[in-house]
């Protein structure tokens, strides 16, 4: 246990140093402000059926298309080609452990940039004395929320990982996982449109509900049955990253 | 005196390029041993075989009587190995990976060993102050001879090390242990080396002790 704690300690420091992931944290926070700018005009006749926050997820989220390689290229294939993984955990740290420790800090960071986008949209309205005459959510879209958020950050960035422990080269595993999420971000909802919902409900709606983001509302994902899947496709992915990380 | 190393009729090959034809020798406990040969003999070749990092084709290594093959934790823990190229995490202070490294490598009695190297290798007025992509490669090589030397192994493997930096590491220790030195000639080990053995494209070819080795 002490092993993982202190890779978890170890990656932090190199995520919270390395200049690469600072920038990539401060545009994204600078790019979900202007997308949260982009979505409150047109809320200023009045209320919608969509609210501002749930809205702004939406637009928000294919920056994971970016976010994601971004903060998980270099995490194993980078440090790999540097030599700094081999001369590190060696003689160290179980593969189980270094993936954990890795995933999680990446996870944290994930998390809060997220976080701290959304807490930042009311005190950007604040600063510009601008309000909404409404909530920017309630209190159970907020929840639906942060499930999203959790469950496709925890996916993405476990497949993330994984090809970053199968790539040779930290550009490789950038560019696979780019083309993996966009994949998994456009794909149902492509292949949705091409079927009939109404010769193919059930997989119809399956797909819709696995296009987390772009294809629907946050509430797509609220399901126990999809909470469940993408958790275990989350566990799968890190515990083939464990495997391959031991076998290389 | 016992062996510590021991390894018999290594091979290794890269394509159809040979590097290691059937190289057999072995070291005792506390003996500084030289391996010599120019550029491309297969020094650096031999190093990583006997840390791990490579396999050979063919033959045996054993550590402390335990067969590399068997990738035990055991007989990765009775040596330290510096490679010829060491790459550290620049973002780190050398405090921190070596604090880091005694966590990971799970060294009894830590924060001890962390400051008996720390002093031993000279790296007190650096530990904190500068991250190790700020040190010069001499400090930087310190910090991964520093990094080898947790736990005080039997063995260290060092690749391409200067024959002062070794000493600090030998006057650092109450228990001397046996060394793995590489270098391109005999004369820059002599003053350190009690043994040598000459690699020439992969094979052994002299085998001598002290001056005589020349």
């Amino acid at each position: 246990m002490d092993r993982f704690f202190a890779v978890l300690s170890y990656e932090w420091r190199r995520v919270s140093r390395a200049p690469g992931f600072l920038a990539v944290g401060g545009i994204f926070l600078l790019l979900s402000t202007l997308v949260f700018w982009s979505v409150f005009p047109s809320y200023g006749a009045g209320p919608r059926s969509v609210r501002p926050a749930v809205l702004w997820l939406e637009r928000s989220w294919p920056m994971v298309l970016v976010l994601i390689p971004a903060l998980t290229a270099d995490t194993i294939a980078g440090e790999r080609s540097a030599g700094t993984f081999e001369g590190l955990f060696r003689d160290g740290a179980a593969a189980v452990e270094i993936v954990l420790g890795k995933f999680c800090t990446l996870y944290i960071y994930s998390l809060f940039l997220w976080s701290f986008a959304l807490i930042l949209q009311p005190l950007a309205l604040r600063a510009a004395s601008l309000s909404l005459p409404f909530p920017l959510a309630t209190g159970s879209e907020f929840l639906k929320i942060f499930r999203t958020i959790a469950l496709g950050s925890a996916f993405y960035l476990s497949c993330g990982l994984f090809l970053s422990t199968i790539a040779r080269s930290s550009t490789a595993a950038g560019a696979a996982t780019f083309a993996l999420l966009t994949i998994f971000l456009f794909g149902p909802r492509i292949v949705s449109k091409l079927l009939s919902a109404d010769r193919w409900p059930i997989l119809w709606d399956l797909l819709a509900r696995l296009a987390i983001g772009p294809a629907g509302r946050p509430e797509s994902v609220c399901g126990g049955a999809i909470a469940g899947l993408v958790g275990t496709a989350t566990a799968t992915a890190l515990v083939l990253s464990a495997i391959f990380l031991r076998r290389r | 005196m016992g062996t510590i190393l021991e390894v018999r009729g290594l091979c290794r090959s890269f394509g159809s390029h040979r590097t290691l034809r059937n190289l057999t020798f072995s070291i005792n406990e506390g003996e500084v041993f030289g391996l010599v040969g120019p550029s491309g003999s297969g020094k650096t070749v031999t190093l990583r075989i006997l840390s791990g990092s490579l396999e050979g084709d063919s033959g045996t290594v054993s550590i402390g009587g335990i067969s590399l093959a068997a990738r035990s934790r055991k007989a990765h823990e009775l040596f330290g190995s510096v490679a010829e190229n060491h790459p550290l995490p620049g973002w780190l202070t050398p405090f921190e990976y070596l604090r880091l490294r005694v966590r990971l490598k799970d060294v009894r009695d830590g924060r001890r060993e962390l400051s008996r190297v720390l002093q031993t290798y000279g790296l007190l007025p650096y530990g904190k102050r500068y991250r190790i992509g700020q040190l010069s490669s001499g400090h930087r090589r310190l910090v991964a001879l520093a990094d080898a030397d947790l736990a005080m192994p039997p063995l260290l493997l060092l690749d391409g090390l200067e024959p002062w930096q070794v000493r600090v590491a030998l006057e650092g220790r109450p228990n001397s242990p046996a060394v793995l030195l590489t270098g391109r000639s005999a004369p820059e080990l002599e003053a350190i080396c009690q043994k040598f053995i000459f690699l020439d494209r992969g094979s052994a070819t002299v085998c001598g002790e002290g001056g005589r080795a020349a």
